[in-house]
């Protein structure tokens, strides 16, 4: 270290005050002014993304389920009696005699 | 944050307050701006969680960035990093160079010989701890040094204090 060095570090250098003291002393005293550590609130964001994951996912499926559902085709079991039996197990041989037998309508409402 | 690291903070803060201030204040030139700086890095250490394992580095750095953004601000220097007392500006039992001198003359320095010089001189760091503090090259931190020595021995002496 030279001449200059030393004399420059021999000077006297401004101190910091009373009150930053204090302040520091506060700041590293409190504990409950103190905002949460970053892992807690990590935590906390994970739980949230996680529960509206789930819901997110619980939506889709009901969605899903509901509309796999109305995909299905409804049968519906007639027993037929009568002439309408008779026409059904013993077609007529020729088709000329009757008209094409067609049932048509729409599903009955429960 | 634990116990044990808000203690790490202590006692690198008492250990270190004249250093960080005099680092603060010969980038602000403002006191109190210098001890809101320090004040806050503190802060932000806290909201942290946790002690970073190179803490002197980490707080240097922290209070730098602070500092050049109270200065941005302010854009005004009016406070000396050196204690200026009446008994220092005596010629009898005065120290070698006046403060107000210095502090002027240091002044007249660029930021990157400035600061190297402060941090050299008074804050013992070695010029591989400023080029990484300030992310360049040592070559670069030991020419702002010796450039910056240089211009304020041709001021001191070109000046009768």
């Amino acid at each position: 270290m030279n001449d200059l060095e030393q004399k420059l570090r021999n000077m006297s250098l401004a101190s910091p005050s009373a009150d930053l003291d204090r302040r520091m002393n506060d700041t590293l005293e409190s504990e409950g002014a103190a905002p949460e550590p970053p892992f807690r609130l990590g935590q906390r964001w994970r739980f949230l993304v996680l529960a509206a994951s789930g819901v997110a996912a619980m939506f889709i499926l009901v969605q899903f389920v509901a509309r796999h559902r109305q995909q299905q085709p409804t049968v519906y079991r007639i027993e037929a009696t009568g002439r309408l039996r008779q026409l059904l197990l013993e077609p007529p041989s020729s088709g000329d005699s009757h008209a094409p037998f067609t049932v048509s309508g729409s599903t009955p409402r429960s | 944050m634990s116990a044990k690291d808000k203690e790490t903070l202590r006692a690198f803060y008492v250990g270190s307050r004249q250093q960080l201030y005099t680092y603060a204040v010969s980038i602000t030139g403002n006191r109190e701006s210098a001890e809101d700086a320090i004040h806050s890095v503190f802060e932000q250490l806290l909201r942290m969680g946790h002690s970073p394992a190179d803490l002197r580095p980490y707080v240097f750095r922290s209070i730098r960035n602070k500092a050049l953004d109270c200065l941005r601000r302010t854009q005004t220097r009016t406070d000396s990093m050196f204690e200026v007392t009446a008994a220092s500006q005596q010629s009898e039992s005065s120290p070698p160079f006046r403060p107000d001198e210095v502090e002027r003359f240091l002044q007249t320095l660029s930021l990157d010989e400035r600061e190297t010089i402060i941090l050299k001189i008074y804050n013992n760091f070695t010029f591989q701890e400023i080029a990484n503090l300030r992310q360049v090259h040592l070559s670069t931190v030991a020419s702002w040094y010796r450039r910056g020595l240089d211009e304020l021995r041709a001021l001191l002496n070109k000046e009768p204090l």
